[in-house]
């Protein structure tokens, strides 16, 4: 049940960081909602104060630039879905934003929101730290640029101080790279992944004509405290470079190891481990068939 | 056999669309939570947090401080007796003295608003002093820990048929044995509990989601200390029960009556999601110990099942439900010789009650689960052997019940086979299996059931139910009746059924919620039983009126009474059917003529013998039969499992609905699928860990197979129109004809509901590991 609490509605960027900066009491961002009242309801005092960003239109921009998107952090997943480039070029980051709870929870979550929530099984999150994105953090005073790999610190933490709000998800252009994301869940759609896997590949010739693999990247959610990478199993990939059964037989082997999942009510250590290697077998098969 | 004689009825049989279905779709429909009232108080309860414990002190003062709260009710403030058991006095209306599982509720708050009444709820102050908890029914059964004084067993049903059983095992081919363990399942209601309750006329009145109003009126003027006269109960429209409203309503009802009639003022008590999952009741849980002989020919000649099942902390309808469970474990088979013993345990977990399917859906499993096992290793046809072992006229059940009428077991199982075209997708299923390079591997799973109508030998008692039929002078028609409507369309074919005795337009009725009022006592709305005795009872009171407006039409149409015919609105000359008068003429002729068109029906179940010592005689006056095939494929390297169809045979005699009727069947596919291999309950030393939708996961849309709904009707003589039951049996055979398809796609009898992907993973990860191993050697 919603208790008493302060909502506060900045009109701008600066009006919020304003706000954040001289707020005495502890709050939380209002982009989408769709995490922050589920939690609000359960526990009254996790928030005393809502700072309402949703109505910022600067932050609800994607933008194209020289070498980069850049994705306001209050854009919705919805209009992240409808963005032609993304559809283009960035299957990896569709495939999952698609699954992201239900249409309704995707026509008001945001993509900022759902970095922020810093939840392990954030679907979004694995295919944008695939893609090598950033995040620009800021405060009344500050900019900084933090590789979103480096932002999460556990569940639901983050290296954003208090007075700093997520503006902009800074995505590489990377036409090159073909990516594909798949998860398992409790069930086919409205699920919380239990485990999920992000890969994009880079193809290159080699000089006798066969093709050779020359960029990997490999994001494992929900099997860690954080979205991680799974840099080992890249790096096997990438020596390698040529795609035999016995090489995607031993990525997948690696992967596994490199999940460090926990049991918990939705699944299990061995299960999920083991799934990461699965879903990689079938996301290597896809996007190797697909060229 | 089934018969296509043309229907002769005007409505009945037919596909009419739902009388609600309007209200519902435009938001008109007033639910509990829709009603306000001035100066309402909104209630919360405050549970324990332990599941074992000794209260050594409550404080109320801290939440009495609060600005807006009215009241902090605990067991001395009850104005009547301190007890909310329906069955069997076990149980306190608030925790006294002890505590036994974790979610018990010990104090009751009002309040001004619902967030002053949470606030307050936390500001109570308990001191316990904790006990070892009884978490398990093996740890139960064992006796070291005793949750109540007299002991742990809530009841033990047995049934003995034939010889000593381990000398008819001796004269078995083939014996086979298994243990099956099966989870909670949670009703997950769209509406979770609630109702308000309002001082009025020196007694109250309590509108709420119930699916026995008549509970509810006993449980209120037992905790009050009223007589049952001073307290009306009136129905409003439900958003699901499944059994979870049966009994477990009262205990909410009471204490918003309780606080209301103390206060003077009207209170509003409505269980948020996290609160109904932890506290209400249900599904057993149960350890099914199964040992089945069968002789050379594939006939079923002996049977000997231990059922172990948690009750919980109090008995609630454990006694009822696990009668059902001790009449069906052996599903709709002839078998000479039988043993069975039916154990419930408390334990200090949450008590289990009432779902759709009262006990059985759980013996069904193990016992369809067995047949399987049966014929894939004796190479069995599974159709062939049930239809070789079933239920027909003349033939007798475990508790040897002589079949007498009404029993469409074979054809379902035909009409089944057939309609599932089983002998082409087995031999399709099995050539894709046999290629290694598929992915996935294909299923096909059978299981038959039978089901008791109506409450049974155990519950004859309340098996009764009223109705009133009045005719306005206009023509339109006021019904009520005692049972609910809970979304399974009892409404539509309730009006059917009166719209056919009476003669009248469909749309000339309208029905009246359920009001103790004006109705007697009619038991509860479950038993799949609201067609059969609220449709007679209709009927009784529709035969009176008939009766009165046949006359009036002959002394109109100067003809004889017995040449009267009725329907869709005209009362109409035999020979001549343009000679006719309207229903509406007729209702103003008779209002003029000074002849009461107002009726009251009652019926009563027919009444049944049975031994409860030996579990020997008639359980159940009569039994709807089905017979459920189920498609799956299963991932090899997920464990995922995917229900593609499902196609179900059901014999309920006649169909007043056929829509209906195949909507009742989706949804109890839905609800079944979802209990086989999805809806997983955790709970960690007593405490619910899945309190919530996206932990405690029901199927969607995308997770329902396409249903195919077949219907036989072996029409019974005590329903209306020759109907049975269809509500509970829409679910039962699904569990164990999914799991059965599982089992066969994987090879391996899974011995645990729900059958989770983690599990289906590794076992054909050991598969795999064992063949690895046989091919290097």
């Amino acid at each position: 049940m919603l208790r008493n609490f302060k909502v506060l509605m900045p009109a701008s960027l600066n009006e919020a960081l304003y706000v954040i900066n001289n707020i005495d009491r502890p709050f939380r961002f209002l982009a989408g909602g769709t995490d922050v009242l589920v939690r609000l309801k359960d526990n009254p005092s996790y928030a005393q104060a809502l700072i309402d960003i949703s109505k910022i239109g600067e932050l609800a921009k994607i933008e194209e630039h020289k070498s980069t998107f850049v994705i306001g952090s209050g854009v919705r997943h919805e209009a992240l879905l409808a963005y032609a480039p993304f559809i283009e070029n960035y299957n990896g980051l569709i495939e999952a934003v698609s699954a992201i709870g239900s249409p309704q929870i995707r026509a008001l979550a945001t993509v900022g929101g759902n970095i922020g929530n810093a939840s392990p099984a954030g679907d979004s999150i694995g295919p944008l730290m695939a893609f090598d994105a950033e995040v620009e953090l800021r405060s009344q005073d500050t900019n900084r640029i933090v590789k979103l790999e480096d932002f999460f610190t556990g569940p639901g933490k983050t290296v954003l101080k208090h007075n700093e709000i997520i503006t902009k998800i800074i995505l590489p252009k990377s036409d090159s790279l073909k990516s594909g994301w798949k998860r398992l869940g409790q069930r086919r759609a409205v699920a919380i992944s239990k485990v999920s896997v992000t890969l994009a590949l880079g193809f290159a010739k080699h000089s006798n004509g066969s093709d050779r693999v020359n960029d990997v990247r490999i994001a494992l959610g929900a099997v860690a405290p954080t979205v991680i990478r799974a840099r080992k199993a890249e790096k096997f990939l990438l020596e390698n470079q040529t795609l035999t059964k016995a090489v995607v037989k031993e990525a997948c082997r690696l992967v596994a190891k490199e999940a460090r999942p926990i049991t918990d009510i939705r699944s299990n250590t061995e299960y999920r481990s083991e799934m990461c290697g699965v879903l990689l077998g079938d996301l290597i098969e896809k996007l190797a068939c697909a060229r | 056999m089934l018969t296509k004689k043309q229907n002769l009825y005007s409505v009945v049989g037919k596909k009419v669309n739902r009388v609600d279905a309007y209200e519902k779709i435009v938001g008109g429909a007033r639910y509990v939570d829709d009603l306000a009232f001035e100066d309402m108080l909104f209630a919360k309860m405050v549970c324990s947090t332990i599941p074992s414990g000794r209260i050594k002190k409550i404080d109320k003062s801290r939440a009495l401080k609060l600005k807006g709260v009215a009241g902090v009710f605990t067991a001395e403030d009850i104005t009547g007796l301190n007890k909310i058991g329906c069955v069997v006095d076990d149980q306190p209306l608030l925790a006294k003295e002890t505590v036994r599982f974790a979610g018990e509720p010990f104090a009751v708050v009002a309040a001004e608003t619902r967030e002053i009444a949470e606030e307050a709820a936390g500001l109570i102050d308990i001191e316990y002093e904790p006990l070892e908890p009884v978490l398990t029914v093996d740890e139960s059964v064992s006796e070291k820990i005793k949750v109540h004084p007299k002991g742990n067993v809530v009841c033990h049903y047995k049934v003995r048929k034939g010889d000593n059983i381990d000398e008819a095992f001796n004269k078995s081919f083939k014996v086979y044995e298994k243990t099956f363990t099966i989870n909670y399942q949670e009703h997950l209601y769209l509406e979770t509990q609630g109702c308000v309750a309002l001082p009025e006329n020196e007694g109250i009145t309590v509108y709420g989601s119930f699916q026995c109003p008549f509970y509810v009126q006993g449980a209120v003027a037992t905790a009050l200390g009223l007589p049952l006269a001073k307290v009306r109960i009136l129905q409003c429209v439900v958003g699901g029960g499944f059994g979870g409203k049966e009994d477990v309503p009262s205990e909410y009802a009471a204490k918003a009556a309780l606080l209301a009639y103390v206060l003077k003022k009207p209170v509003k008590l409505i269980l948020d999601r996290a609160q109904d999952l932890m506290v209400s009741s249900k599904r057993h849980p149960m350890k099914m110990e199964y040992k089945v002989g069968v002789t050379k020919k594939g006939k079923m000649n002996a049977l000997k099942v231990r059922v172990l099942a948690d009750s919980g902390a109090y008995t609630t309808l454990s006694t009822v439900v696990l009668f059902r469970s001790s009449v069906h474990f052996g599903g709709p088979y002839v078998i000479p010789h039988v043993s069975g013993d039916i154990i419930g345990l408390y334990t200090n977990r949450v008590p289990c009650g009432a779902y759709r399917g009262f006990g059985t859906p759980q013996v069904i499993y193990a016992m369809e689960s067995m047949i399987n096992i049966i014929c894939n290793d004796m190479g069995w046809d599974p159709f062939e052997f049930r239809k070789n072992n079933a239920l027909k006229k003349g033939a007798s059940s475990i508790t040897s019940h002589k079949i007498k009428e009404s029993c469409g077991l074979i054809e379902t199982i035909d009409k089944a086979r057939k309609e599932s075209e089983y002998d082409k997708r087995k031999k399709e299923f099995d050539k894709w299996n046999a290629d290694k390079s598929k992915r996935t591997l294909k299923g096909l799973g059978v299981s038959s059931i039978f089901y008791g109508m109506n409450l049974g030998a155990k519950g004859w008692f309340y098996d009764k139910a009223g109705s009133h039929i009045q005719i306005c002078r206009d023509g339109s028609v006021t019904l009520c009746v005692g049972n609910v409507e809970m979304g399974q369309g009892a409404k539509t074919v309730l009006a059917q059924i009166a719209s056919e005795a009476l003669g009248c337009e469909i749309s000339a009725i309208n029905f009246t919620n359920v009001d103790t009022n004006i109705v007697p006592d009619s038991g509860p709305t479950v038993a799949s039983r609201t067609t059969v005795m609220s449709g007679n009872a209709l009927l009784d009171a529709a035969n009176k009126l008939r009766k009165k407006l046949v006359a009036a039409a002959a002394e109109s149409l100067k003809i004889k009474p017995g040449q009267v015919m009725a329907k869709l609105g005209k009362y109409y000359n035999i020979k001549d059917s343009h000679q006719f008068v309207s229903f509406k003429d007729l209702a103003g002729k008779c209002y003029l003529d000074n002849v009461g068109l107002s009726e009251m029906g009652y019926y009563v179940s027919p009444k049944v013998e049975y031994d409860l010592q030996s579990g020997q005689g008639e359980p159940y006056y009569v039994y709807s039969y089905a017979t459920a095939v189920t498609e799956v494929e299963v991932d090899k390297k997920t464990g995922e499992v995917r229900v593609n169809k499902m196609t179900c045979a059901h014999d309920i005699g006649r169909v007043i609905n056929p829509m209906l009727a195949s909507a009742q069947v989706e949804g109890g596919v839905a609800q079944g699928v979802g209990y086989a291999i999805m809806e997983n309950m955790v709970s960690e030393k007593g405490h619910i860990k899945t309190l919530g939708l996206s932990t405690y996961v029901i199927p969607t849309t995308k997770d329902c197979p396409e249903v195919k709904s077949v219907f036989v009707e072996d029409k019974s003589k005590d329903g209306p129109y020759g109907a049975k039951g269809l509500g509970e049996p829409s679910l039962m055979p699904v569990v164990a004809s999914v799991v059965n398809a599982v089992s066969n796609a994987a090879g391996h009898q899974f011995e645990h509901v729900p059958v989770l992907p983690e599990r289906i993973w590794e076992v054909l990860n050991e598969k795999n590991s064992s063949e690895d191993e046989s091919e290097v050697k």
